[in-house]
């Protein structure tokens, strides 16, 4: 430091040894100051949800600002706490006690103190830097990972045992921390974490659900009052910042929908999928039928072929966007309207992209390569995106055929051609 | 000398600190700590808020009936000519021209498919003709990958036959709450559970131009204006303020300056607050200017 310094101080043309020395002391304590008082210590906040608050701004003509705005937040912040003090205020009378551990937040909230002091600072250590302190899927690698990581604000999350609309049971998140999302940037924890570090995340992750739908209902429900005489500003406050509404009315609900998730878990219902190769019963016939009855499906019933295309490259329908974009813009058409993407855009949303329907010819599973895995997507959808479920006029057994087609594909010839030199296909 | 040091020294920091904030301010809301800790001793207390609001409100005199017709003042704002990017062949017979329709105009300007309703009519207030339950089966039918119903309202419970009469596939899709396919020339049910205070998007993901609207309501105090904009809504609670939402597929709420019976008047937020007379038809007449719609 001193050597690195001496070359300033010699520029500063000081004579006098006395100055010299205070200045020298000056420039040294500079950065010190930096350290102590700069960006280290500052506890991260929450970051608003400026994008809805456009939306529901441009739908009831109000703004977010001043009074309303810090209304919103402050009830926000009564309800949640902060990253660091994550509390779930009236959650007792709300029921939320059947959905997250409060102790369990506090394993994974706080700032990462020490590598090696367990079960502490979970979620920023291991996934704010992507998911955002937030969880509104803004961290920092945000903007250069494709796919762009979850927002968990609308608490829509894909890859679930529930049908669509539905919120995803404890063990459709767990599997997802625990085995990541193969072909995207969401690693697997599985060794990294144990199971109730893992309890811990998943908790996080529920709560920051919470938190984002309760922001959400309070944000569309704070325009439906008046802020305009000072009047007309105690009597919403009264109305709005009440336990009635707030507890009973706005947390309550989304609560309820939390806690009744794993009632609307799919069962694997029909024949059983799971053929045992090694068995001596094993019918290599039988499962050429059900992959043959699966590829009529696809093409027929099914209407798989409409967007993951008639050679299953994921070239069927490529135009459209997921819920999460479409939430801001309505529909997907309207994503070209160049004052509503740069509104949207500077409200702080990721520049949107279309979603892709899956290549079913690379054998890469974002929800899991199980059969169940497979079956829960055909069967369900998938939530958040243009995935529509298996009709309901098609059966159980229906559905395990097209699991079965789905799982053949990247075995049949055409993706691996025989021809293809052997190190193209031992990469592939 | 001295003068120039103490600048630097003075700006040095200044920049330092400026690079510490990630991101914008408009990001952050700063909230009053001692208006949160309020709060929180509030919603933590026992007992729920429901107790002091107690005061007994007085009930409905009667029933009435509020008709009218929504018109539009002015030509039509042009049709949005849509993308036929699928199965032209089915969607676009003969590749004719398909609009969005989302403006639809019938006979003397009356503006169709406009969704009017009660909002948080008391539940004991409710005639016996529009309680929740209804178990009437509504028929949603789609030809020529067009929805045949561009606005559907039904009640929370009420059976939705939904029809695929084209030799496509289609899926329905309503908004966030379900999202399944309908085989060629087949059928599925549908079941709302949720109230909606404004009119959720149906689509369909194999032909993204195709959109209509749902509304579901718990109470059967809603309707959507026909071809010639006209409406009814019968057996409201009277003599009591009630609050009517309006909507508009393109306009969203339906609010501005505008005529009502008449006379000019200035909606906000897609809302107006109406007391009917018992026993007593009202009238409802609504004019929209065209500039409305630009």
């Amino acid at each position: 430091m001193l050597c690195y310094l001496q070359p300033c101080l010699t520029s500063l043309g000081e004579s006098n040894p006395m100055k010299r020395l205070r200045i020298f002391w000056a420039l040294l304590s500079m950065p010190m100051i930096g350290l102590v008082t700069g960006c280290g210590t500052e506890s991260p906040d929450f970051r608003v949800n400026n994008v809805y608050m456009e939306k529901i701004s441009r739908e009831l003509d109000v703004k977010f600002a001043g009074q309303r705005q810090e209304d919103v937040y402050t009830a926000l912040t009564a309800m949640f706490g902060t990253p660091d003090l994550p509390v779930v205020t009236g959650g007792e009378d709300a029921g939320v006690s059947d959905v997250l551990s409060v102790e369990n937040l506090h394993l994974a909230a706080g700032p990462v103190i020490k590598d090696y002091e367990a079960g502490k600072g979970l979620y920023r250590q291991h996934c704010a830097h992507c998911h955002g302190v937030t969880g509104d899927g803004y961290g920092p690698t945000a903007k250069f990972l494709n796919p762009y990581p979850r927002d968990f604000r609308m608490g829509t999350f894909k890859f679930k045992s529930t049908p669509v609309g539905y919120r995803p049971t404890d063990d459709d998140l767990t599997r997802i921390v625990r085995n990541g999302i193969n072909g995207t940037a969401m690693p697997s924890f599985k060794e990294m974490l144990d199971s109730g570090q893992i309890d811990a995340i998943v908790d996080y992750v529920k709560y920051l659900a919470l938190r984002g739908q309760t922001e959400r209902s309070l944000i569309s429900l704070s325009g439906d009052y008046g802020y305009e005489t000072p009047e007309e500003t105690t009597e919403t406050q009264a109305e709005l910042l009440s336990k009635e509404v707030l507890v009973d009315e706005i947390l309550g609900a989304i609560v309820e929908e939390w806690t009744s998730a794993s009632e609307t878990a799919t069962e694997a219902e029909g024949r059983d999928p799971v053929y045992d190769f090694s068995s001596p019963e094993f019918d290599q016939s039988e499962l050429d039928e059900s992959i043959a009855r699966g590829q009529q499906l696809y093409y027929g019933a099914g209407a798989c072929v409409t967007c993951h295309g008639p050679t299953q490259l994921g070239d069927g329908q490529t135009t459209d966007y997921d819920n999460w974009t479409k939430d801001f813009f309505g529909e997907a058409a309207k994503v070209a309207d160049a004052e509503l993407l740069d509104a949207y855009l500077t409200a702080g949303g990721l520049p949107p992209r279309n979603i892709i329907p899956r290549n079913l010819r690379q054998g890469v599973y974002r929800g899991g390569r199980r059969p169940i895995d497979i079956y829960w997507r055909v069967k369900n959808g998938i939530d958040g995106t243009p995935m529509p479920a298996a009709s309901s006029q098609l059966t159980d057994d229906d559905v395990w055929d097209i699991v079965n087609f789905v799982l053949s594909v990247p075995y049949q010839s055409l993706s691996q051609p025989a021809d293809m030199p052997e190190f193209v296909r031992d990469r592939n | 000398m001295l003068k120039r040091f103490w600048m630097i020294c003075t700006l040095l920091p200044l920049a330092f600190f400026a690079g510490c904030s990630g991101s914008p301010e408009a990001d952050f809301v700063q909230v009053n700590s001692a208006a949160v800790e309020e709060l929180r001793t509030k919603l933590a207390s026992s007992g729920s808020g429901t107790e002091t609001d107690q005061q007994e409100e007085a009930g409905p005199s009667g029933y009435a009936t509020l008709k009218g017709r929504f018109a539009l003042d002015g030509s039509p704002p042009p049709q949005i000519k849509l993308d036929i990017s699928k199965d032209p062949a089915i969607c676009a017979p003969g590749g004719k021209d398909v609009f969005a329709n989302d403006v639809a105009v019938g006979p003397n300007g009356g503006l169709a498919n406009i969704v009017i309703f009660a909002n948080g009519v008391n539940e004991d207030w409710v005639h016996d003709s529009a309680k929740p339950g209804r178990t009437d089966e509504v028929i949603f039918d789609q030809k020529e990958c067009v929805f045949l119903t561009h606005v559907v309202g039904i009640q929370t419970g009420q059976p939705m036959t939904v029809l695929n009469s084209d030799p496509v596939a289609h899926n329905l899709k309503v908004s966030t709450t379900f999202n399944q396919t309908i085989p060629e020339g087949k059928s599925v049910p549908f079941v709302a559970s949720k109230e909606l205070n404004s009119p959720e998007k149906m689509s369909c993901s194999i032909h993204p131009w195709m959109t209509a609207y749902l509304l579901v309501r718990n109470d059967g105090y809603f309707a959507v204006t026909a071809e010639d904009g006209s409406f009814e809504i019968p057996n409201l609670p009277a003599g009591v303020e009630l609050e009517f939402r309006v909507w508009h597929e393109r306009l969203n709420g339906i609010k501005g300056d505008l005529q009502v019976n008449g006379s000019a008047e200035t909606w906000k937020k897609g809302r107006f607050e109406m007391t009917l007379e018992p026993s007593q038809d009202q009238e409802l007449n609504v004019v929209l200017p065209a500039a409305m719609f630009n």
